[in-house]
């Protein structure tokens, strides 16, 4: 599997790195993975894409890694060997339809289809919406991976490649005939709960229990914690403290609050419903970085392909990083299978994944492996 | 493991979620959505029971999640494991297992519930089996879930007739503009022959003999009548095609006074009739003042045909903002009650009141302007020879 990987923020070593890669014997399409800090325009980047013959999918994320390296700037270019259908769904914050018929007019043979690769601009509103018409229409046929692309700026701007440029607000979807194995895990433990969430508006928390969103959570992270609001921002405190929804025999759903609203509603990554019940939780280094290596063990597992040909493809929520800070080593080491055994990916803003049995969802704050047959 | 506590809000999640709107298709895809994110299954589809004519009943696939038949499961186990049809006593026996499981392949597990008076809910798990104390939690939801999609079926189905009578009333509509059209056609067409017979008229009677004269006279009232019920008729259909309402003028209540009396005293005289204004007559109204003066004009007239020598007609106003109640009582011959509703309507008037000089057009334009006008009339009449009572309200 042709891998180039550099951290230069030259939209030139891009092009040339994407023609290397293309160049290579075996190669069917790339998957190219860039970091924010890059700061591509997407007038510069736009002529490259849009040159390029072979099948082009992927995004600009917070930051990226490649084998054990997290990388803040640069990019990483992956030669696959199965061709990629790449389809563009527009309009991932628009208010109105759904999304089920733009997905049940693509015409792919599901027969051929054993993962999807699943882009999405991060700071969009519908993501779930997206994720729940993927379900209602393909089903758990396929295995599914992806993430949310874009900037911890929360600045939305075009961040996801195909062959017709950088798109925003957009999901790009690659259907491929790649042999994968998924594991999903997080690691995040109940603090306090349930919680009924009697107010809600998409992404935005606005009661719990009937009382204020902020004041119940306040009060729960400050038991936990002590006054940390005083002294700390919002975003600084929540990261340590997400929400998570139940499910049956499952973990739960993470839900990463990321900022207030004009009236201290909380904002976050991700739909939490009304009349859902979620929990407040911690995490401390040791159960996420046990979650990563279950999460590796889980998609080890469930790989199908080559030994041999196998490498591995990680989503990780970038949040996990800024949680571990400096223990995010052990986390990508957990994440690792061996030395020889290729390793890129993602810090995302949210991740997809489904391995053919739960119900297709849209995580937070998760570490997503993919080992794929290169 | 999840605390009792924490399945009871997975039911009641679940639960929050069916019934939500009537649209059955949204529905269904928010609380089958929502069974399978909560319970983490990986397929669903409900079964619809459907008698067919020759008493078999068919187990009709109603909606599905995944909506792609390849990419659910439910559906290729459905399609394994259940009959298409049943008669019912077949239908009566696998009811009686529900709910029942069936484990395929790699660890997936089919679940098969029933919805009480719909059919049957299929939910296929991955992984690992539902514990039975969640089979049984489900009885109650899919209880809610068959009520829920019953109501939305009702719904659609009442949906679906008044449709089908918003498009009858339309024709009908449309059938009435042609019988007014056709009405107003052969009125204006009868006006060319009865110009012609109208000829008649430039004809000497001197110049004929006695019997000759007298049958050109028949002829001559013969031509009068029909001409007029003709230019009536003509008139009125035009006006209930159009249903134009007339301008709106400030209207001194006194000058109306003054006015209905002076129109009617030469028939009030003639039969030695009291005219008596009754009620608030100062100040003033914003009305259709044409329209207002005719439809006061007509009932008095009416009120004057079909009163007895000497009686009295007493007209009212009830002041109410700037609107107000007109009443005409008098203590005439008054009206069956089986004629009350046909007064308005023209050409209905019953025979014993016809008259030489009426054609039965009158209340009819009245009414017509008081629709235009949004006006309300009624009458009231305690029968034959008991007087009436008519009443409008601006």
């Amino acid at each position: 599997m042709p891998i180039k990987s550099s951290s230069s923020i030259a939209v030139s070593d891009l092009a040339s790195g994407l023609a290397e890669v293309a160049s290579q014997p075996g190669v069917a399409s790339l998957l190219v993975l860039a970091c924010d800090g890059n700061g591509y325009a997407a007038e510069s980047v736009d002529p490259i894409l849009k040159a390029q013959k072979l099948p082009v999918a992927g995004g600009v994320f917070p930051q990226i890694i490649s084998g054990t390296t997290r990388m803040e700037k640069g990019f990483v270019i992956v030669g696959l060997s199965e061709p990629l259908q790449v389809e563009t769904i527009p309009g991932l914050s628009v208010v109105e339809d759904g999304f089920e018929d733009r997905l049940e007019s693509l015409d792919v043979d599901l027969s051929k289809t054993r993962t999807v690769m699943v882009f999405v601009d991060g700071l969009s509103t519908r993501i779930n919406d997206l994720v729940e018409d993927l379900f209602a229409v393909f089903g758990l046929e396929a295995n599914y991976i992806g993430g949310g692309a874009g900037s911890l700026s929360l600045e939305q701007r075009p961040c996801l490649f195909t062959n017709r440029g950088m798109v925003m607000d957009c999901a790009v979807l690659a259907f491929t005939n790649m042999q994968t194995g998924i594991g999903v895990s997080h690691g995040w433990q109940d603090l306090e709960g349930p919680f009924e969430v009697t107010e809600s508006r998409r992404n935005t928390v606005v009661s719990l229990d009937w009382q204020p969103a902020y004041e119940v959570y306040r009060e729960t992270v400050e038991a936990h914690a002590g006054n940390v609001f005083a002294s700390k921002d919002f975003f600084e405190i929540a990261s340590s403290y997400p929400f998570g929804i139940s499910r049956l025999a499952a973990e739960k759903i993470v839900r990463d609050p990321v900022s207030l609203g004009p009236n201290n509603e909380i904002v976050c990554i991700g739909e939490v419903p009304q009349q859902a019940f979620v929990h407040i939780l911690k995490g401390d280094p040791a159960s996420l970085i046990a979650a990563a290596k279950e999460a590796l063990r889980r998609g080890r597992d469930s790989f199908e392909g080559r030994v041999d040909r196998r490498a591995v493809f990680l989503v990780d929520c970038i949040s996990r990083y800024l949680f571990l800070g400096a223990e995010f080593v052990r986390e990508l080491e957990a994440l690792s299978i061996d030395t020889k055994t290729p390793t890129f990916g993602v810090l995302s803003l949210g991740e997809i994944a489904n391995n053919r049995k739960d119900y297709l969802e849209f995580y937070n704050k998760t570490a997503v492996v993919a080992v794929i047959e290169a | 493991m999840l605390l009792r506590a924490e399945e009871q809000q997975i039911y009641y999640e679940i639960s929050m979620s069916i019934g939500t709107g009537l649209e059955y298709r949204k529905m269904l895809k928010d609380c089958l959505g929502k069974y399978l994110r909560k319970l983490n299954l990986s397929a669903g589809c409900l079964l619809r029971t459907i008698e067919r004519v020759d008493g078999a009943i068919e187990l009709e696939p109603f909606y599905q999640l995944p909506k792609k038949a390849a990419a659910n499961r439910a559906i290729h186990i459905v399609n394994t494991f259940l009959q298409r049809s049943y008669d019912p006593q077949g239908l009566g026996d696998l009811k009686k297992e529900l709910p029942f499981s069936h484990s395929t392949m790699d660890e997936e597990y089919a679940y098969f519930f029933s919805l009480p008076d719909f059919g049957i809910l299929v939910l296929v798990k991955s992984g690992g089996p539902l514990d039975e104390h969640t089979i049984n939690a489900l009885a109650a939801l899919n209880a809610k879930l068959a009520n829920a999609l019953n109501a939305c079926l009702q719904k659609e189905a009442l949906v679906e007739s008044e449709h089908r009578l918003a498009e009858a009333n339309e024709r009908l509509a449309e059938f009435d503009a042609d019988k007014l059209s056709f009405i107003q056609y052969i009125s204006h067409e009868l006006n060319t022959p009865l110009n012609w017979i109208g000829s008649l008229n430039m004809m000497e009677s001197k110049s004929l003999s006695p019997e000759n004269a007298r049958y050109l006279d028949f002829v001559r009232k013969g031509f009068s009548r029909i001409s007029t019920l003709a230019q009536l008729a003509s008139s009125y259909f035009e006006e209930a095609r159009q249903k134009r309402r007339g301008e709106m003028q400030q209207l001194d209540l006194r000058e109306l006074e003054s006015a209905l009396q002076a129109t009617l005293m030469p028939k009030l005289v003639s039969k030695e009739l009291t005219l008596i204004f009754e009620g608030d007559w100062e100040g003033y109204l914003v009305a259709d003042k044409e329209g207002l003066v005719f439809v006061l004009q007509v009932i008095l007239e009416n009120a004057v045909n079909f009163s007895a020598w000497e009686q009295s007609i007493r007209i009212s106003f009830e002041r109410a903002d700037d609107k107000g109640t007109f009443s005409v009582t008098d203590r005439g011959v008054g009206i069956e009650a089986e004629d009350l509703r046909k007064v308005f309507k023209p050409c209905q008037m019953p025979e014993h009141k016809r008259s030489e000089g009426g054609y039965g057009f009158s209340l009819p334009r009245v009414n017509l302007i008081c629709e235009a006008n949004e006006w309300s009339l009624s009458v009231k009449s305690e029968g034959q020879g008991r007087g009436s009572c008519f009443s409008l309200s601006l």
